[in-house]
């Protein structure tokens, strides 16, 4: 008995296994196209998807080229990846995807909340995988390397995420710019890349376009439409208001001598009323070096006074310059970056009329200190 | 009746070349009978022979016993059972015409001199260890326990081996119940034969536990004695060098001989190593094969790719190819196990080199995979008396964690725990002192506190005294 | 029996596990979609009621220690079998339902989340296996599962919040009450289905062993649970503001934002399949109870598994394949919410007086 028991059991035990491996069905990593970043485009009436897909090597070989671009056509997005898995015989995996470039023909023209909402309910995308759009089409974008490194999408999102900071420009991922476009005033803004050909110096590939990608401007939009450009002027205006950007950077002269000066950190204390905007921003700056570390204030061993007032004060003249021209453009095209809408939402709660209220109906008083440090 | 008892006997031998019979006469007449490949000659000779030759006027062979003197086992038969055992154990039997046996202790020593134990050998700390002979060990025993509240219960089991068994607790440590228990198991035996002091834990094994051990083992005098101070029970068996702990605790298994000769950091260090080497070494090849087939998100991409890179040309499915290195490294562990030393070495490096790398070259197994084999497999060998096991383990739940990803893993995993922590023999729960939590006991679990700062028994133990100095 | 024996401290553990594990899942989003930000306020309040109904609850075992008294033994003597039969019903179909619903939020997060598709017979079959082993082991083995686990699981809901907390604006959650006062507390009513997580220490009154402290343990257990349900509903709330009724999975969503560098890989799948444990261990707990209910409705007791109450417990596993579970739980909250309320927040209040009745009641009988 017991060990007609213990046939029975091996049997149970074998059958169990064969039905559970039919049962559980998932995708071998081969089998799986990989996508690293997507650029979307819009052509003929039609989305142009371009991916770039982690390609394995040979065998052993770990180092050279590993990414593909695949580019594919479809009415929506979900489609796009359905074609994207089509065209490789791989399914397309979203979990690995760090950027999204939309093109300019697509960004200008449509609405693309269709786009931004399939990819933050997904499950699998990240929310902060970086968004942005670019000048020119996608797939170029894609299609063209970048001499600073192997794949075009982690390129671009190790520059948006790492050196954001550093250089005075606010980044933006997914998550953060759909929550712009649901709530509130419903404005928010996107990155714009460009891509500056230069020569080319790989030898392997004599062919292809060699460059780099400028990050400098952005767009805004409101419901995941085009309002307007915020051009280099402008992002710098909106650096100074933002507390976790530092890095911006103004040239001031003394003595007939040429200084640049960054800022290595800032205070700023925005009050919202319901008619007025008072915004008070403390600049703390030093001396621009050669070596990139000292712009946070790493590297500073020396304690005597390096800034003269007079270049103290070129500064604030200069921030307060762009900072009122950043408000005035936000005031002309009426979109927030600054927040004053959910300033307002904390104190008074959510409406209607407030998600209405046009930033024309603020009176706005800026106050700009600089202080070395 | 008496003379029956030798007749007895010489029925039960008849034939037998070793069968020695010596009669003489000391006022009575006396038959003196021994095994002679048992029995040491020269003590036959000066504790049996020549007393009895001086002997003139005894009326019994109680007398006899009396008078010699000059042997230290010396002790009245009470039954013609236990005349056999003591004639098999190499005791010489010493009869009268009607009424009485005495056995007077004459057994040979022929086994291993005390030499370092090579399952358990320790860079500082004593290195005697246990040997087969039953009595050597209790030697060893008492000489670490010098007290008499040092006790033995002496047991025989087996028909046809008559086994003598030991079993050693101190007196006001170890809690009688405990030790009643264990005598009472141990008596119940039926057994045609006990080779060797595995047998019995079988038996010891309260729930009959399936893959996990639940009796200890040591070979080292030290660490039974360790074991005995904490409220332990020590089981001796003749021809066994191996002797059994109980109650056993899980924890027991990641702590090593030499912990205790160590400095209580170092100490700690090494079984936090040991305790995540046996986690990872069970867990690695089925979550690397769950993250392959299901999850490979997980990986961070840098090294997704270098997978991608090395599974691509491989023609087995994950699960396959992990399966087939488990495998492939378990026959390697076993074929090992059996060779002389000097063939062993040979065959780690075939199977290393040739087996490993001509299988990556091959494209036959990808270099992850027989990474993460030979990694998961190192890791057992940081518990060498449960290799066995966690390798039987770890193939469960590497297949478990093909078949059904992270899911799979997670409940195998649970299940196993649950399992675990159902345990519980001689009132002891086998994951103590963790589920149950014993926070007093934590001071010598994975983490350990200096000797001096441990000041209190363990309470997943049952003992009678709780205070080590007390 | 001694196999279900539980010492205050690991009732207390469970108890944190079972707070804590089965309202990252689907809740969040749901109460985010009731009161928006404010359903961080909702949790508060049902935590209040709790936190009162478990403090008569704990009077009541510390009434029952000596006497040792099961459930059925207390109803049965205090307000008569065929009542005690009648609560045992509600409690069936309330455990019964928590662990389909909790299932089912399991099968969107493997499948849904870690990409593996499978049929809810396979998914659910591992489980009730798995269950059924457990209570063949005893509520014991389940309780020193908990202790046992409890750090790991602890380390990561710390691991997987550590990230969101640094980042979140909680002066997102302004201004408190938005959603008006009463609708945040008949939402806390209406809702009340995922809460009252107490209700399984009913099923294990005669094996609670009390050495010196009761409330101590269970109650800083009860408070630390609260404080991380709200803490993480706060901060899911202020993450993901409009998006967050849109989101399922709360913990599948936190655990994305956690990984902040792309390139590092899902590492929150590893930590959200440990805290995924605490989950298993409340389903697990469910269907104990549920199977103590066929026990007690039936008057038996039984020693070893009964695998035809297996069996049906089983079956009702399947309940999510023929009904959509969100259908299910609208119609509970629909029709169920007054009896529910009965066994969730009046019995334990009653509880104290049942039990001293039921004591006295057997003590003059013995007499």
């Amino acid at each position: 008995m017991s060990s007609i028991k213990r046939i029975a059991v091996l049997l149970a035990a074998f059958v169990a296994i064969g039905f559970v491996s039919q049962s559980f069905k998932g995708s071998n990593v081969l089998d799986r196209a990989i996508i690293l970043g997507m650029g979307i485009d819009f052509d003929d009436d039609q989305l142009v998807l371009t991916a770039e897909i982690v390609s394995p090597g040979n065998g052993e070989e770990q180092v050279g080229t590993f990414s593909k671009t695949v580019t594919v056509r479809g009415e929506a997005i979900g489609q796009c990846i359905q074609y994207v898995a089509e065209q490789t015989g791989k399914e397309a995996s979203l979990g690995q995807c760090v950027v999204v470039v939309l093109g300019q023909n697509y960004f200008e023209q449509r609405d693309f909340s269709d786009t931004v909402n399939y990819l933050i309910n997904s499950d699998s995308f990240k929310e902060s995988a970086i968004i942005c759009c670019c000048s020119g089409s996608a797939e170029y974008i894609f299609n063209n390397g970048n001499a600073l490194s192997q794949s075009v999408s982690m390129s671009i999102a190790a520059m948006l995420l790492d050196q954001a900071e550093n250089v005075a420009v606010a980044s933006n991922n997914l998550l953060d710019y759909t929550r712009s476009q649901h709530e509130l005033d419903r404005t928010g803004y996107l990155n714009l890349i460009t891509f500056v050909p230069s020569a080319n110096s790989d030898a392997q590939q004599p062919d292809k376009v060699q460059g780099y990608f400028t990050y400098s401007k952005a767009a805004i939009f409101r419901q995941s439409k085009f309002v307007c450009y915020l051009d280099e002027t402008d992002v710098m205006g909106k650096a100074v208001f933002d507390k976790d950007v530092s890095g911006d950077s103004f040239v001031v002269y003394d003595d007939g001598m040429a200084y640049t000066l960054k800022a290595t950190h800032k205070k700023t204390d925005l009050q919202v009323s319901d008619s007025a905007v008072n915004a008070d921003i403390t600049l703390y700056v030093s001396l621009a070096r050669t070596d990139s570390a000292e712009t946070n204030g790493f590297f500073n061993p020396q304690n005597k006074k390096l800034i003269s007032d007079a270049m103290l004060e070129q500064v604030r003249q200069r921030a307060q310059k762009l900072a009122q021209s950043f408000w005035d453009k936000q005031v002309r095209y009426n979109f927030d970056l600054l927040d004053v809408h959910k300033a307002l939402k904390r104190k008074q709660g959510e409406s209607q009329a407030l998600s209405l209220k046009p930033m024309s109906d603020f009176t706005f008083t800026l106050t700009v200190s600089v202080k070395e440090g | 009746m008496n003379k029956s008892w030798f007749d007895k006997l010489q029925t039960l031998y008849f034939g037998e070349d070793d069968f020695r019979v010596r009669e003489i006469n000391c006022g009575l007449p006396l038959r003196a009978v021994c095994l002679d490949t048992m029995c040491d000659d020269a003590k036959v000779s000066n504790f049996v022979l020549q007393p009895l030759a001086y002997i003139k006027r005894a009326k019994t062979v109680y007398d006899v016993q009396s008078k010699i003197a000059v042997g230290t086992g010396v002790h009245k038969v009470p039954n013609f059972y236990a005349a056999v055992s003591d004639f098999t154990n190499g005791y010489t039997l010493v009869f009268d015409e009607y009424n009485g046996c005495i056995a007077i202790d004459t057994r040979t020593v022929t086994g291993r001199s005390v030499i370092e134990p090579p399952t358990s050998m320790v860079m500082r700390g004593p290195r005697e260890g246990f040997v087969e002979d039953v009595k050597v060990n209790i030697t060893l025993l008492r000489k670490r326990l010098k007290t008499p509240n040092f006790k033995t219960v002496n047991l025989t089991v087996g028909k046809y081996t008559n086994t003598a068994v030991c079993v050693c607790y101190i007196d006001g440590i170890a809690q009688k119940k405990i030790v009643n228990d264990i005598v009472q198991r141990i008596d119940a035996i039926k057994i045609d034969g006990v080779l060797d002091s595995s047998y019995l834990a079988r038996y010891l094994d309260v729930h009959k536990t399936f893959v996990f051990r639940r009796v200890g083992v040591t070979e080292k005098p030290d660490i039974a004695v360790g074991k005995m101070l904490e409220g332990r029970v020590a089981v001796i068996v003749d021809g066994s060098p191996m002797v059994l702990t109980l109650p056993y605790l899980f924890v027991e298994d990641v702590q090593s001989p030499g912990d205790y000769y160590e400095n209580s950091a170092m100490t700690t260090l090494s079984r936090v190593l040991r305790f995540v080497s046996v986690i990872a070494s069970v867990l690695l090849p089925a979550l690397y094969v769950c993250l392959q087939t299901y999850n490979y998100q997980i990986i961070p991409l840098r090294f997704l790719i270098t997978v991608l890179n090395a599974s691509e040309a491989i023609p087995f499915s994950p699960l396959t190819e992990m399966l087939l290195v488990l495998i492939v490294f378990d026959i390697l562990r076993e074929a090992n196990l059996r060779m002389p030393s000097a063939v062993g070495i040979s065959l780690s490096l075939v199977g290393a080199i040739v087996l490993g790398d001509a299988a990556v070259q091959a494209g036959l197994l990808g270099a992850p995979a027989v990474m993460i084999g030979a990694l998961s497999g190192i890791g057992l060998f940081t518990l060498p008396d449960n290799t066995l096991i966690l390798s039987l383990l770890r193939l469960i739940v590497t297949l478990v964690g093909g078949l059904m990803g992270l899911l799979g893993v997670t409940l195998s995993t649970l299940c196993v725990i649950i399992y675990l922590a159902s345990m519980q023999d001689y009132k002891t729960p086998f994951l103590a002192p963790f589920a149950p939590d014993i926070p007093e006991d934590r001071q010598d679990a994975v983490t350990q506190i200096s000797v001096p700062s441990m000041t209190e028994r363990p309470h997943s133990v049952p003992n009678t005294n709780k205070k080590r100095r007390g | 029996m001694d196999k279900n024996r539980v010492s205050a401290d690991q009732l207390a553990l469970m108890y944190f596990l079972l707070i804590a594990g089965g309202k990252f899942l689907t809740l969040p989003s749901i109460l985010a979609g009731d009161v928006g930000h404010d359903s961080w306020l909702v949790l508060c309040f049902s935590f209040l009621w709790d936190g009162i109904c478990l403090a008569f609850l704990l009077w009541a075992i510390k009434i029952n220690v000596n006497a040792r008294l099961d459930i059925a033994d207390i109803l049965n003597n205090s307000v008569s079998r065929p009542v005690g039969i009648a609560l045992f019903a509600i409690f069936f179909v309330i455990f019964v339902l928590r662990a389909d619903i909790l299932l089912s939020s399991c099968f969107k997060m493997f499948s849904v989340t870690f990409d593996v598709s499978t049929n809810w017979i396979v998914f659910a079959l591992p489980f009730a296996a798995l269950a059924f082993f457990a209570i063949g082991r005893g509520f014991n083995a389940i309780a020193r599962t908990s202790q046992l686990l409890f750090g790991l699981i602890a380390l990561s809901v710390v691991a997987l919040l550590v990230s969101p907390l640094t980042q979140t604006d909680f002066a997102e959650l302004l201004p408190i009450g938005q959603a008006g006062w009463g609708t945040i507390v008949k939402t806390s009513f209406t809702r009340s289905f995922w809460f009252s997580d107490y209700i399984f220490i009913y099923f294990v009154l005669d094996g609670i062993k009390v050495k010196k402290h009761l409330y101590l343990p269970v109650f800083t257990a009860f408070f630390a649970g609260a404080a991380l349900t709200v803490l993480l509903n706060a901060v899911f709330v202020a993450l993901f503001g409009h998006l967050a009724p849109n989101f399922d999975l709360a913990m599948s969503k936190i655990g994305i934002f956690s990984v902040a560098s792309t390139a590092n890989g899902r590492w929150d799948w590893l930590t959200l399949s440990v805290w995924l444990i605490s989950v298993i261990i409340k389903i697990i707990v469910y269907i104990f109870c549920a199977y103590k209910c066929i026990e007690k409705i039936f008057g038996a007791n039984f020693v070893k598994i009964n695998w035809f109450a297996a069996a049906f417990v089983t079956a009702t596993l399947a309940v999510p394949l023929f009904v959509n579970t969100d259908g299910l739980l609208n119609t509970v909250i629909k029709w169920g919410l007054i009896p529910f309320a009965v066994v969730q927040y009046a019995l334990p209040l009653l509880m104290p007086l049942f039990t001293r009745t039921a004591i006295d009641k057997t003590e003059a009988r013995y007499e």
